[in-house]
């Protein structure tokens, strides 16, 4: 049978029709042309007419012109949409007109340059028979010898590399990339959804160090961004950059006939709102296919789980007599080569099945295939379409699966697809000038070059904006002694290396690390901030980690080292936090009534008193202990919502349980509010206080868990009306009776009305 | 909230008290270090001038090094750009840093140079009594490479030329002397003196000038004062530096004149180092001197590289077609080595058969080898034994043919 047929056959299967909350069609669209620019180069232009490129898609030719008139450009390409081509051409045209000219590509991660780095060389191949002299371009990474490096800095035209190599390896060795900086004509950043959160924001400043350099070597390159689509790509891509950008995304490339389906795997638990594993759904899903030879990609949220789901579907072919090599694991953790020889075979069509991770999501090249099953909400809807744009040929028609876990988010996205296929409410935010951040870029931007004494760090190619804390910032360090002013600059003067000690990527400046002792060769397993540790890890705690257990045997808080050892246990611990918030600083505040919004500086005391000991299964508590350690203090950004005093008189609701309803409504909005910031659950934490400090009201708070904030808490005060609105959907649109994980959290942690209560509290936020 | 108290809570620390701006103190310890100050285009420069005539101080005689014919900067630099350089147009150059780390923002904060002239040492301390006085520095600095032959320096070619020139492009200002030739005497040092336990320039200086400088402030602890000076405005801190600097310089000079001495009075070097030395001319294609020198050499036979210096010289001659010299070698190394390696035999056998055309005398030699590999396989069955009999049953069986097929001819 073919993929028609199976989707005539799947839309009699009553079986499967029970699961399945939505089939959408998403109707064929042809392509939109348009002829190549007339400036562009024309031995670019004969090249791809040769090689069956005659005219190009509309989004391309329209990012193209803006290029060409030296505008920076944002493009919001889906998946197969031909977005190389829309950076490659500009940049083989400038060095086609100038020979000196020079681009920086950067690629979040190095998987992925290597396919676009293969694209490239392809065309430059072909560019070859019209020109007299090599256009060099070179991946500049980890991985690159000393011995090529020389080589790469002096000739290279096109120099491939990453914002961590960038940050550590280049700007502070800037001096040896003169040729590069005086001639960079245009900036690559591919795939800038993922520059979010903490990482966006450190990197926006690598690019701000970026600039400043550009500027001190007289080049003045343009940007050209891609990005999957979220809500604000174009403000996203300004807020990174730091220059305004054009918009391009009126997509023209062709798009077969697709069917999308929310597949939710029936409740086995109605009262604790658990469903049937969301693993062993896609499994039985992906057989549909797999047994009629159709290829496959079934994507996992972790590493572990593409290896369940790999042994499933490895079982499954053996039953129904076929090699079981048909089917491979894709993830980070594999070897380069292994990868490489996978790519091949999914292309190829050797290869039918292919359980990943989200590794594949982003532009590797493994050609379009038939079906995508996504075994639970990949986390946001900018990678949901992702992985479903894996599927997807330009004649025939494909299907994308979504198959929902349990989880808050998920369960939300399966009842309101219009998340999904309307407008995305997913917005990319960034804080650059989060202090701590900001205060590491500055010292590495002063050790790169020094600063004058006028200097705004950050600003605009023309000047304007730029951190205007700069000098005192730099009055800091000066205190601190690593910088020092001298008659016209200030100057870096310390021994250190300062973009070594910090990494784009990793959050907390400390974490406790976990060791395990089950067998005399101690080995470390994992890490954890030290805010969550007095939680996770504290003594007794039983500590999850993959699928195992380990018994916390002692949590070394001065040393930050917790000892660990494999368990096997029919219970878990839930630690008792005690918390406190203070608010230190009102950065906005409105009054809806009497009703008040805001969001500011805040500071948060966190200290684990006690925790209990929780069956599985049925959720008796057996036992409890207390938990001795030091509190540990938070200062960072927090949004809140306060009520007047007798808001629960209003509500209707008794008094003794209006705290209740209180966390319940809190835990709905922890569950959502990440579908509209774009971030990780764990990035923010809800805190309900019946008499918050300051004002004595009872009060929500959204607080960020990264000291300082990035920029969460401000999004979420212009937008939490919406959070609220959707918050009540989930709430409303859960089947439970009081309450479960799903939603507002079980009835044994808000009470049998907390359910009810928290629709109250929610409306009571939008009512106005 | 200021910054810094900010700055504090987010990292969890107690802020620190504001400290009142500070006027900016007036140097002291100028004249007492003796710098000088210097008008140029790009503002003051601060210069430390000394001079060192023959016999002051110098732990070497300055004559040696004057006299050495430009010949040798070639031999010693291995490098034949190094050709014909006159010892009084060596510009000689060392610099004390910011720091170890290397990137954009470390500073050379003083360039010392040295010339030799007839009667003296000139020895100039370029000194950065600000870090916005890079201007001045360099493009000074950039005119006393005029009419220069060579630069010589103590692992300036890695270290000290890219840290200049990396200033220079942060300040702008071109600087082509930089790619004069140069001869880094870290890494002639690293070639000819085979065995040192470190290469910093206190132990070569002790080993090859037998010095021990007394009272040298250690490395580490310069850039600090460095800071600590410019924040204060009291330089008088920074006197060993400058003293530091100028013994590094003086003592480049003595190192490259002794160096230069290993290509003459190599009687009595051991073994690896005479190899070293034979191997710099082998490289420079001195072919003649390479044998001049490798001959006298094969006197220390159980000593260690001996064998090395064997196989090298051998190989030399056969390269160049003298295969009785070099089998003359070979017959040393069977005699002379103390344990069992089947090269020479089979070099040797190779030489019979193929160029003296005698097969008796190389199945004489096989069977020389078999019976002394036998002992040595009795001693210790090494896997090396094994792959050496077989190539020689191997060989063997091939000339005992050979030897059959010509009988049966005569």
């Amino acid at each position: 049978m073919n993929l028609d047929q199976i989707i005539d056959v799947l839309r009699r299967d009553e079986e499967f029709l029970r699961n399945v909350t939505l089939w959408k069609e998403i109707e064929p669209q042809p392509a939109r042309f348009l002829p190549f620019p007339e400036a562009l180069d024309p031995r670019l232009i004969s090249t791809l007419q040769k090689h069956g490129i005659s005219r190009l898609y509309t989004h391309q030719a329209e990012a193209i012109r803006h290029l060409l008139r030296g505008e920076n450009t944002v493009v919001v390409t889906p998946t197969a949409s031909g977005k190389t081509l829309c950076y490659n051409i500009p940049v083989l045209d400038a060095v086609l007109k100038t020979r000196e000219a020079r681009a920086l590509y950067l690629f979040p991660t190095k998987a992925l340059s290597q396919d676009q780095v293969a694209e490239l060389h392809a065309l430059i191949a072909l560019l070859g028979a019209e020109i007299d002299f090599d256009i060099r371009s070179y991946t500049f990474d980890g991985d690159t010898p000393v011995t090529a490096r020389k080589a790469i800095r002096t000739s290279g035209h096109i120099v491939v590399t990453n914002p961590d190599m960038l940050h550590t390896g280049i700007l502070p060795h800037h001096t040896l990339w003169v040729k590069l900086f005086e001639n960079l004509r245009y900036i690559v950043i591919d795939e800038i959804h993922n520059y979010r959160g903490v990482f966006g924001s450190h990197f926006a400043n690598v690019l701000r160090r970026l600039k400043r350099i550009c500027a001190f070597y007289g080049s003045q390159p343009r940007f050209i961004c891609c990005s999957a689509t979220i809500a604000n790509p174009g403000d996203f891509a300004r807020y990174l950059t730091g220059e305004p950008l054009c918009l391009v995304d009126d997509n023209g490339a062709p798009r077969g006939r697709k069917h999308f389906i929310f597949y939710n795997p029936p409740l086995v638990n109605r009262e604790l709102g658990i469903r049937r594993s969301c693993v062993l759904e896609a499994q039985k899903v992906a057989g549909k296919f797999l047994g009629h030879d159709v290829q496959t990609i079934v994507f996992a949220r972790s590493r572990m789980r593409v290896e369940i789901l790999l042994t499933y579907l490895k079982e499954f072919m053996r039953r129904i007599k076929k090699p079981e090599h048909l089917v491979r694991g894709y993830r980070g953790g594999y070897l380069p080569l292994e990868r490489r020889e996978i790519e091949h075979g999914l292309r190829s069509g050797e290869i039918l099945g292919v359980v990943s991770t989200n590794a594949l999501e982003l532009g590797i090249d493994i050609g379009q295939l038939q079906v995508c099953i996504m075994a639970g909400y990949p986390g946001t809807i900018a990678s949901a379409w992702q992985q479903a744009g894996r599927a997807g040929r330009r004649s025939e028609a494909a299907l994308a699966v979504l198959v929902a876990s349990s989880s808050p988010l998920d369960q939300f996205i399966i009842h309101h697809p219009d998340y999904l296929f309307q407008q995305s409410p997913e917005a990319g935010i960034i804080n650059p000038d989060n202090l701590i951040v900001l205060l590491s870029h500055i010292k590495c931007a002063a050790f790169e070059l020094p600063f004058a004494f006028d200097e705004r760090f950050g600003s605009r190619w023309d000047g304007g904006e730029g951190v205007d804390s700069t000098q005192e910032i730099l009055a800091y360090l000066e205190e601190n002694r690593v910088v020092h002013k001298a008659a016209e600059r200030w100057h870096w003067m310390a021994e250190v290396y300062p973009a070594e000690a910090i990494s784009l990527r990793s959050a907390a400046e400390e974490n406790v690390v976990i060791i395990d002792k089950t067998t005399p060769q101690e080995r470390v397993i994992g890490e954890i901030d030290l805010f969550a540790a007095p939680l996770m890890v504290h003594d007794e705690a039983i500590y999850m980690h993959g699928s195992r257990q380990y018994h916390v045997d002692k949590l070394d808080w001065e040393r930050r080292k917790a000892y660990v050892r494999e368990v096997a246990v029919d219970h878990y611990t839930d630690a008792q936090l005690k918390s406190d918030l203070r608010v230190m600083d009102i950065l906005e505040e409105k009054s809806i009534g009497s009703h008040l919004a805001g969001y500011g500086e805040v500071s948060v005391t966190s200290v684990a008193t006690m925790y209990k000991k929780i069956k599985f299964g049925t959720h008796e508590n057996i036992g409890w202990g207390k938990i001795n350690l030091p509190e540990s203090t938070m200062h960072t950004m927090a949004f809140w919502y306060a009520f007047p005093e007798t808001i629960h008189e209003e509500l209707g609701i008794p008094q003794q349980e209006f705290s209740d309803g209180l966390k319940a409504a809190a835990n709905v909005l922890g569950h959502i509010a990440p579908l509209f910031i774009m971030s990780d659950p764990g990035d923010i934490s809800v805190l309900p206080m019946m008499r918050a400090t300051l004002w004595h009201k009872p009060s929500l708070f959204i607080w960020e868990r990264y000291p300082g904030g990035v920029g969460h808490s401000a999004k979420l005060f212009q937008i939490y009306e919406e959070v609220a609105r959707a918050g009540l959907e989930l709430v409303q649109g859960c089947g439970c009776q009081n309450g479960c994980p799903s939603c507002s959290g079980p009835a044994l942690e808000v009470g049998e009305s907390g359910k009810l209560h928290a629709v109250k509290v929610l409306q009571a936020m939008i009512a106005w | 909230m200021s910054i810094r108290e900010k700055l504090a809570a987010l990292q969890r620390t107690t802020p620190t008290a504001p400290s009142p701006p500070q006027e900016r103190a007036p140097l002291r310890g100028l004249e007492e270090i003796g710098l000088e100050c210097t008008e140029t285009l790009h503002g003051p420069l601060w210069i430390r001038h000394k001079r060192f005539t023959a016999g002051q101080i110098l732990p070497y005689r300055l004559e040696d090094f004057l006299q050495l014919e430009p010949r040798q900067f070639l031999l010693i630099g291995k490098n034949h750009a190094l050709q014909g350089v006159h010892p009084g147009k060596l510009l000689f150059i060392d610099t004390e840093t910011t720091g170890l780390a290397g990137g954009a923002g470390t500073y050379a904060f003083l360039v010392g140079i040295a010339v030799c002239s007839e009667e003296a040492v000139e020895v100039r301390q370029y000194f950065l009594v600000d870090l916005d006085a890079e201007k001045a520095l360099y493009s000074s600095l950039a005119s006393e490479f005029g009419g220069r032959e060579a630069i010589a320096s103590y692992n300036g070619k890695s270290y000290d030329l890219p840290l200049i020139r990396s200033r220079c492009v942060m300040n702008r200002i071109n600087f082509d002397g930089l790619d004069l030739p140069h001869l880094d005497l870290l890494h002639a040092v690293r070639r000819l003196y085979k065995g040192f336990a470190s290469y910093t320039l206190g132990e070569v200086e002790g080993r090859l000038l037998h010095i021990r400088r007394e009272e040298d402030i250690p490395g580490a602890l310069i850039p600090g004062l460095y800071f600590e000076a410019v924040r204060s405005g009291d330089l008088t801190t920074l006197k060993p530096v400058f003293q530091h600097n100028v013994m590094d310089l003086l003592s480049l000079i003595g190192i490259t004149a002794a160096a230069a001495g290993r290509f003459d009075a190599h009687e009595g070097l051991p073994a690896r180092d005479l190899l070293a030395v034979i191997r710099t001319l082998t490289d420079l294609q001195f072919y003649g001197d390479a044998e001049r020198i490798g001959c006298t050499a094969l006197c220390t036979p159980a000593e260690e590289g001996w064998t090395s210096l064997a196989r090298h010289r051998a190989g030399l001659h056969k390269r160049r077609g003298g295969y009785t010299e070099a089998a003359e070698i070979w017959k040393e190394w069977i005699e002379q080595a103390p344990d069992f390696s089947f090269e020479p035999y089979e070099e040797l056998a190779k030489y019979h058969e193929h160029r003296a055309g005698d097969i008796a005398a190389a199945l004489d030699i096989l069977a020389r080898a078999e019976g002394r590999l036998e002992i040595a396989r009795a001693l210790h069955d090494h896997y090396v034994y094994r792959e050496w009999e077989a190539s020689l049953r191997h060989r063997k069986e091939r000339l005992l043919r050979k030897q059959q097929l010509q009988r049966r001819e005569a």
